[in-house]
């Protein structure tokens, strides 16, 4: 059925539609409305889960492991400070390789207090075992939670889907709800192996000394290696079963492109729109959408931008004494590698500043004139 | 098409961009609607967006030049520059007894007029102190721009107000008819 | 890992640190230098070293409390507990 609907709700029916069978969270800004409709769903019986009301987001994820570990599929959502503060129980979920899947609505973290999009939040958590996909639209946000339980329990690994605060959640736009026949079908129960069964006791996150630890962190690492083979399947799937494509990255007119703007989420889009204006323009720019931050695909991304001339990388994110967190990724991705473009870094739009396609227009004005991609980092839309 | 909505915090000009978003998406477009990014203060000038395309909508940043305003409270004259943008010949839409010739605007635009306050009482729609006019606002646009069946915006109303549904559309119905239409300014 | 396995390698690892058998297999009584010896004649049933036992290694039977020694470890909580001193601490013979 198309109907429309904002990014929040589209997490909500997202979940809905996955047969989530535990919800506990806490609601922050601009996540809310996420959970507000998750536990009217279920007090009108139209979704069977138990939805747990916490006192933390950290009691949250932590009640999200406990049902995970049972075998019940489990889900929360959160955003910015919310997240942090799971921190320690996002290193808990992967290492138990636990398939548990969240939204976290994509936002600055203060002070300054500011509620708006930035994604210093979920790239803060890039090293704790999750596979991180950021979306560019309501659709890719439904669609996208329902493929995200496919593909963690098959690898178990956990999933946190990012959108942007208030341009996806909170904006409405038309989106496509799939059939929840079809969606069963795609998207079989969740049967673990091992669980957490009282006639059958075990001791889970049990002492792992240094005679087996290593192994356990050898095993995520190929979990995640492997992870790039189940998720393109699980797209190929989606795609017979609804007719949506999607993939680890997308392309806009690379084919032919001398130059590339790499970014990220709805900034991707724009840049899009910026590519289109400046090729009626004459010159040939295309756009490389990162979908996966991890499993990172280095190779594919590599693939598509080497023996390109230029490559400008638009980061709404920052790593302070460093540069942009996407750009450091694909540069280590090229890194050595023959025919590796020029690699300019931009950072633009932090803390909801608005970006435009005129902004990223002028970005690529720049790298011809004065900029230098020997040097780390430029910022893209700031006021000095 | 771009539109921006001018009104107060609590004004309902948000339920406002969902009753004319979904109604141009029920007849046959891609839409794209939004509120002003940000927290909610009640009384306090707040704009919201619509995007109306034949094609996918892209665009994911604010409106500067929108093709048509519409005006909750035409108070807001004094204090907020609301055509600021807007594109020659576009339309704004106040909610106003006056007809539109008592506007003047330095703009080059087509003022259209709707007494949305008093329709909606009629209705029994709100009070004196703070009617509910968005479905009278969005029933008058409807007619302005000539490509919206009134049929959409009843199907719109119904899913976008939490109550009074029939009295809404009954608002929108006398709206769509009633609309003042000024000539280019 | 709990238990007799012992993993050559990843292959034979489950995915998570998770134990193969229950906690019972991990006989603790091993590790123990002194042992609490309880004098039934002095016990007045209280219950307060079975609820104090941090191993759950004493159970009531008949109302009385009896000590497992494939699982005490010798702390000797019990015996501080005690409010009518009837546990007292024992070097074993091994």
């Amino acid at each position: 059925m198309k109907t429309v609907l904002t990014g929040n709700y589209a997490v909500s029916y997202g979940a809905k539609l996955a047969g989530v069978q535990v919800i506990a969270a806490y609601p922050i800004t601009p996540q809310t409305q996420i959970v507000e409709k998750l536990s009217e769903m279920c007090a009108k019986g139209e979704l069977n889960a138990r939805y747990m009301n916490v006192e933390s987001e950290h009691s949250a994820l932590a009640a999200c492991i406990g049902a995970s570990a049972t075998g019940a599929r489990a889900f929360t959502a959160t955003s910015s400070h919310g997240l942090a503060y799971m921190h320690e129980l996002l290193h808990w979920t992967s290492r138990a390789r636990l398939p548990i899947v969240m939204a976290n609505v994509n936002r600055a973290m203060g002070p300054g207090w500011n509620v708006w999009v930035d994604q210093n939040d979920s790239l803060s958590q890039r090293d704790t075992g999750w596979m991180q996909v950021y979306c560019k639209d309501n659709q890719e946000v439904i669609d996208s939670i329902i493929m995200a339980y496919k593909i963690s329990e098959k690898v178990l690994l956990p999933t946190m889907i990012n959108l942007d605060a208030f341009v996806l959640s909170h904006t409405s736009e038309p989106v496509e709800i799939p059939e929840v026949e079809k969606v069963k079908e795609f998207l079989p129960s969740y049967s673990p192996e091992i669980r957490l069964d009282i006639d059958d006791p075990r001791t889970f996150g049990t002492l792992a000394g240094p005679e087996v630890y290593s192994e356990f962190q050898y095993k995520i690492q190929k979990s995640m290696e492997d992870a790039e083979t189940v998720i393109k399947d699980t797209c190929a799937d989606f795609k017979d079963f609804f007719g949506r494509s999607y993939g680890m990255v997308e392309a806009y007119k690379l084919d032919d492109a001398d130059e590339v703007i790499i970014a990220t989420s709805t900034m991707a889009e724009t840049a899009a729109t910026a590519a289109d204006r400046l090729r009626s323009g004459g010159v040939k720019v295309g756009v490389l959408r990162i979908r996966y931050l991890r499993p990172f695909p280095a190779e594919e991304i590599y693939g598509l931008i080497k023996g390109k001339k230029r490559v400008i990388i638009l980061d709404r994110n920052i790593s302070f004494g460093a540069q942009g967190i996407f750009c450091q990724e694909v540069r280590a991705g090229v890194y050595g590698r023959p025919c590796a473009p020029d690699i300019y870094g931009y950072i633009l739009g932090l803390g909801g500043r608005d970006v435009t396609p005129d902004k990223i227009i002028n970005i690529y004005k720049d790298i011809k004139t004065s900029s230098d991609s020997a040097k780390r980092m430029y910022w893209g839309d700031i006021k000095l | 098409m771009e539109i921006r909505f001018h009104g107060r915090g609590g004004q309902g000009i948000v339920v406002g961009s969902s009753i004319l978003g979904r109604a141009y998406f029920y007849s046959g477009n891609q839409v794209q609607f939004f509120p002003e990014f940000g927290v909610e203060r009640r009384g306090a000038p707040l704009q919201a967006f619509l995007r109306v395309s034949g094609t996918k909508i892209k665009e994911h940043y604010n409106i500067y030049e929108p093709d048509h305003i519409i005006l909750f409270d035409s108070a807001l004259l004094k204090s907020v520059n609301v055509t600021e943008g807007l594109k020659d010949g576009g339309w704004i839409l106040i909610n106003s007894r006056k007809a539109p010739g008592e506007f003047a605007f330095v703009k080059n635009c087509r003022v259209a007029t709707i007494d949305a306050d008093g329709i909606s009482l009629e209705n029994k729609l709100g009070n004196a102190a703070s009617p509910i006019i968005n479905a009278a606002v969005a029933g008058a646009f409807a007619r302005l721009v000539g490509i919206l069946p009134f049929d959409s915006v009843a199907k719109a109303i119904a899913e976008s107000v939490p109550a009074k549904i029939e009295e809404n559309i009954i608002s929108a119905k006398t709206a769509y008819e009633k609309v003042m239409m000024g000539v280019i300014m | 890992m709990i238990g007799d396995a012992v993993f050559k390698g990843e292959k034979d690892m489950p995915e998570m640190p998770v134990t193969i058998g229950k906690m019972n297999d991990n006989k603790t009584g091993g590790w123990r230098n002194i042992a609490p010896v309880i004098n039934i004649d002095k016990c007045s049933g209280c219950m307060i070293c079975w609820k104090f036992c941090p191993d759950v290694s004493i159970q009531i039977v008949a109302e009385l409390p009896v000590i497992n020694y494939d699982y005490c470890k010798g702390c000797g909580i019990c015996s501080v507990e005690c409010p009518k001193n009837a546990i007292e601490m024992v070097v074993e013979d091994k």
